[in-house]
């Protein structure tokens, strides 16, 4: 099936022509076979009928008038009879016989009798006339009394007769002569005509397997690789090449696959290499996540102190805001490189847009283009989406934007507006560059078409658009207008109330108010606390103790089930990245000893793809806490969890 | 250029046209006895000084054995269609021998000129026949008229079994019942009929007021000899076919100038063709010329004028005939007559009186 890629094939006939000419020919074949039948066959039948009616009428006329002409002659012979005895009732016979017998005939139309014939029949018709003749003449001199006369000419009508019946004789024999001679005519065109039809089997024999062989090969065996290469595309295997051996409809159909594998594969390449990086990414994350939740944490542990001076408070406070700021940068790239789980939630399209946003930020800076964002106002719209693909949408249109002005003089400006209308939630992105060229207008929509040359794959507005459209909204380029570059309009339907409450009930919702100083929330719950890095267990650990909770605390997961021998908390708080043995084989081991307990275990964690190994058991997302986390959203978390059991 | 051995004369005759190959050749086939065409070839060269581009053949006559056969005429057909000189046929003399030439003509795709027979179905024997008389239903109201003139309420029809006959007898039919007179008693003469014995009984069977003849010369005047002489004064009307005085008076003796024939021409003094092409006859034959010779003559300028028009074409002469060159006389007719339907012709019954005196 693989065949070395080529480029253009041979020159030949267009595939629709060659079926047409096959079609064609197939048809002049019958149509010979129908026209030979029916111009040799049918004309000599034709002729046939034509030539022999109008003979065998005259025949049957004459055969017809010659035996009425016997019924005469024997008629005036028993008027000549009569008459020669005297018998006075002759004169009424011979009135009779006249008028019946003898009354003159229409003349025969020997037109359409074929000229051989026509002496023979002609002379025939002479006889019957010269018969008739004479039997007329007999019966006037029976009218006039000459009697003797009468009966010596009634010897020549006889003789006459005689005469006519061997001209009809002749007449029926050449009439049967000339039907042989028509119907050994006639056999030898079905001689010839079978002689030529077989010849035209055979052609049809030969030409048949060669129709079939040209069919296979032009249509047929292209058909099949390419039926074979489309099945292993599907299966994921994207190099089948096929060969181009003409240029014709299927080998440009198979020049087009080529083509597409080719640039599947070279998009599969930089997924793979994408991929990568994401994973890296998540590494780095960790790595960076649980010193950021160290410094978050001591920060946030020290602040706790009422005796702090006013200046140590505001660098304390300072210090927690950044190792937040970076906390957050940091989870919106691994949200953003995380394949999406496909979930479905209630979405705050404000939430997302600035989650977008602030992933773009420092190119903004970089570039120096100025940013404005206009949303709607009033509550924030919602809509039901799995966040992290829309999320995509709006990196992927920034993003572009920002292709955009990175080559335009400027002013470089991008714009983020929202409006809430109809049912409808819309969100603009424009920017100030160029704009779309007209002529590509209509496809940057289309797989593959990017205005970035090689440095674009083609497929970011094409999977931006299904991603909108699969929530049953749109995505469309607006037309151009004065001062502005490009348009993209995103329009959503707002989800319904209920469906926000339905989709959002088991995230629980952290309270605006931060924790007061002096109040023990955590007050009787046994925390156990397993992590391996000892700067973010510490301060952890100080400030659930501080908010009122009892800590145990294990460095991995060995530790951490030894510690439950002695003490059984109410909710255990894991990492899922330990040695020797981490949060995941933690998490199994508890649950093989005591499944009620591992229901209570929250997961704190810089990257959550790890709980993809559990094998078909789900973790409620109210469970995981992305590092580094907000201590007051853990306490929260643990409060929940630890007064449910 | 005259030259006679025998019976047949080949007269190859045009004025400034002789024999040149290149002439376009009208063959004459319509003729009998030699003097008609040889006053017919007269009086063609006489007709114009101009050079011409058509020639007359005039060796194709029939002999009077042969006029009426339809082998021996569709022999001759066959062998002037034949000769690719031919571009037209004038002939044949009578309605049986045209009819039978007819398809032959047809086939070859060369025009027949028919002058003088008058039968109905030369009008619809094929488009290369065109016929110059006038067909036999307007002769039969004509004799039906001339009947009912004599106030003859009673008539005894004699026709010949020729197509001549068979075709006029049809027409006759319904003109006499027309007119309110009945056919006593119909008698058909075939070919060597005894025609005194039929026409004595057929006299006998039933009283009439007149006979009606449309039979041929001979058969004329065979029953004007057997009639005359049973019923003198019985009026004699007969048809064109038997209009040839001289063998009418050699077979009929005086019993035949009794007779009253349809004559479909009458000479117009008034004109000078007509008075040029009757005295060239004269001067030639030594008699009047006859209708059939006027057609036959008429029949030539016909073709030859479509020759002048077309040149030596058969398929554009016969175009040219059927098309609006065949209906106006061409110049020098002495005719009335044209080759498409037109006005009735001026028919009128000629009596056979006693023959001319000798010219000294």
């Amino acid at each position: 099936m693989t065949a070395p890629a080529s480029g253009a094939g041979r020159r030949g006939l267009r595939l629709r022509t060659l079926l047409l000419l096959i079609l064609g020919g197939i048809g002049a074949y019958v149509f010979g076979i129908f026209l030979v039948l029916t111009l040799r066959i049918g004309s000599e039948a034709r002729r046939l009928q034509r030539d022999a009616e109008p003979a065998l009428y005259v025949f049957d006329k004459l055969v017809g008038r010659a035996q009425d002409l016997g019924h005469a002659v024997a008629d005036v012979h028993l008027v000549v009879g009569r008459a020669a005895a005297r018998d006075p009732s002759s004169l009424a016979v011979v009135e009779r016989v006249r008028e019946r017998a003898l009354a003159p005939s229409r003349t025969l139309p020997f037109d359409g009798v074929p000229e051989r014939m026509r002496p023979t029949l002609a002379r025939a018709d002479e006889a019957i006339s010269s018969v008739q003749n004479r039997l007329l003449e007999v019966l006037a001199l029976v009218e006039l009394g000459r009697v003797a006369e009468a009966e010596r000419r009634l010897g020549q009508v006889d003789s006459l007769n005689d005469i006519l019946a061997a001209e009809i004789r002749r007449a029926e024999t050449m009439g049967l002569d000339d039907l042989l001679t028509r119907e050994r005519s006639l056999r030898s065109t079905i001689d010839q005509v079978t002689y030529a039809l077989g010849w035209w089997i055979v052609v049809g024999i030969i030409l048949v397997p060669l129709v079939l062989w040209l069919l296979h090969q032009r249509l047929e065996r292209p058909l099949d690789q390419l039926e074979d290469a489309l099945a292993r595309v599907a299966e994921g295997d994207l190099s089948p090449r096929l060969q181009v051996q003409r240029e014709d409809e299927l080998g440009r159909l198979a020049l087009h696959f080529n083509q597409m594998t080719k640039v599947l594969r070279e998009r599969a390449a930089e997924q793979g290499r994408f991929a990568a990086a994401g994973a890296l990414l998540a590494d780095v994350a960790h790595e960076v996540n649980n010193p950021l939740m160290a410094i978050g944490a001591l920060a946030e542990a020290r602040l706790q102190d009422r005796h702090l001076a006013p200046e140590l408070r505001e660098e304390l406070d300072q210090i927690l805001r950044q190792s937040r700021r970076a906390g957050k940068l940091l989870s919106g790239l691994l949200r953003f490189v995380r394949p999406p789980d496909g979930r479905q939630s209630a979405v705050s399209v404000h939430d997302v847009l600035q989650g977008a946003l602030d992933l773009v930020t420092h190119q903004l800076v970089a570039l120096g283009v100025e940013l404005e964002t206009r949303f709607a106002p009033g509550d924030a719209p919602w809509v039901v989406g799995d966040p992290a693909r829309l999320e995509q949408v709006f990196v992927n249109l920034f993003s572009n934007a920002l292709d955009a002005l990175r080559t335009f003089p400027g002013p470089r400006r991008l714009a983020v507006y929202t409006a809430v209308r109809a049912g409808q939630v819309g969100v603009s992105v424009v920017d100030s560059g160029s704009g779309v060229p007209p002529e590509v207008a209509d496809q940057v929509f289309r797989p593959f078409v990017s205005t970035k040359g090689k440095s674009g794959t083609g497929l970011g507005l094409y999977i931006s658009r299904q991603i909108v459209r699969e929530m049953a909204g749109d995505l469309m380029l607006a037309p151009q207008a004065a001062g502005e570059g490009a348009r993209f309009v995103a329009t959503f339907p707002l989800a319904l109330p209920e469906a926000i409450a339905a989709l959002n009930s088991s995230i629980p919702r952290v309270g605006a108010s931060g924790p007061v100083a002096g109040v023990r929330p955590l007050h009787g719950l046994k925390v156990l606390l397993v992590e391996d890095e000892e700067a973010v267990r510490r301060p952890v650990s100080r400030y659930l103790a501080r908010r009122g909770a009892e800590v145990a605390e294990a460095a991995h997961g060995v530790e951490a089930l030894a510690k439950l021998a002695q003490v059984r908390p109410d909710v255990i708080v894991a990492d899922l990245r330990m040695p020797v043995m981490d949060g995941i084989e933690f998490y199994r081991a508890l649950r093989d000893k005591d499944p009620a307990l591992a229901e209570r275990v929250l997961f704190l964690s810089g990257d959550f793809s790890q709980l993809d190994s559990l094998g078909g058991m789900t973790i409620s997302p109210d469970r995981q806490l992305l590092k580094p986390v907000d201590l007051e959203l853990l306490e929260s978390r643990v409060s929940t969890v630890g007064r449910s059991a | 250029m005259i030259r006679a051995p025998g019976a047949t004369v080949l007269l190859l005759f045009a004025a400034g046209c002789s024999a040149e190959p290149e002439c376009a050749t009208v063959a004459f086939a319509a003729g009998g006895p030699r003097s008609v065409a040889v006053a017919v070839a007269e009086s063609l060269a006489a007709a114009s000084g101009t050079p011409r581009r058509a020639c007359f053949r005039l060796d194709a006559q029939p002999t009077v054995e042969q006029i009426d056969q339809p082998d021996a005429e569709v022999a001759l057909a066959e062998r002037l269609t034949a000769d690719r000189s031919v571009v037209a046929v004038v002939g044949h003399l009578r309605s049986r021998g045209s009819l039978a030439a007819a398809p032959v003509y047809g086939r070859a795709g060369v025009p027949q000129i028919v002058p003088g027979s008058t039968s109905r179905l030369l009008r619809i024997a094929g488009p290369w026949t065109f016929v110059l008389a006038p067909n036999d239903s307007a002769q039969a109201r004509f004799l039906a008229a001339a009947a009912d003139s004599i106030r003859a309420r009673r008539v005894l029809l004699f026709y010949s079994g020729e197509p001549y006959g068979e075709s006029l007898v049809q027409s006759i039919r319904p003109a006499l019942a027309e007119r309110g007179i009945a056919i006593a008693d119909e008698v058909r003469l075939g070919m060597g009929t005894d025609v005194p014995t039929l026409a004595e009984a057929a006299l006998r069977r039933r009283p009439v007021d007149a006979v009606v003849l449309l039979v041929d010369v001979n058969q004329a005047a065979e029953i004007a000899r057997t009639i005359v002489p049973l019923r003198p004064g019985l009026p004699l009307l007969s048809g064109d076919g038997a209009m040839y005085p001289t063998g009418l008076r050699l077979t009929g003796g005086a019993a035949a100038e009794s007779l009253w024939i349809v004559s479909l021409w009458r000479p117009d003094t008034t004109d000078a063709n007509v008075r040029r092409f009757v005295d060239r006859f004269r001067t030639l034959a030594g008699r009047d010329p006859m209708p059939t010779e006027a057609f036959g003559y008429d029949a030539m300028l016909f073709a030859q004028a479509a020759i002048e028009a077309v040149g030596p074409d058969r398929s554009a002469v016969r175009a040219w005939l059927a098309g609006p060159g065949g209906a106006v006389s061409p110049p020098g007719h002495v005719t009335p007559a044209t080759l498409h339907d037109g006005p009735a012709p001026s028919f009128h019954l000629e009596r056979i009186g006693p023959p001319p005196t000798p010219r000294p």
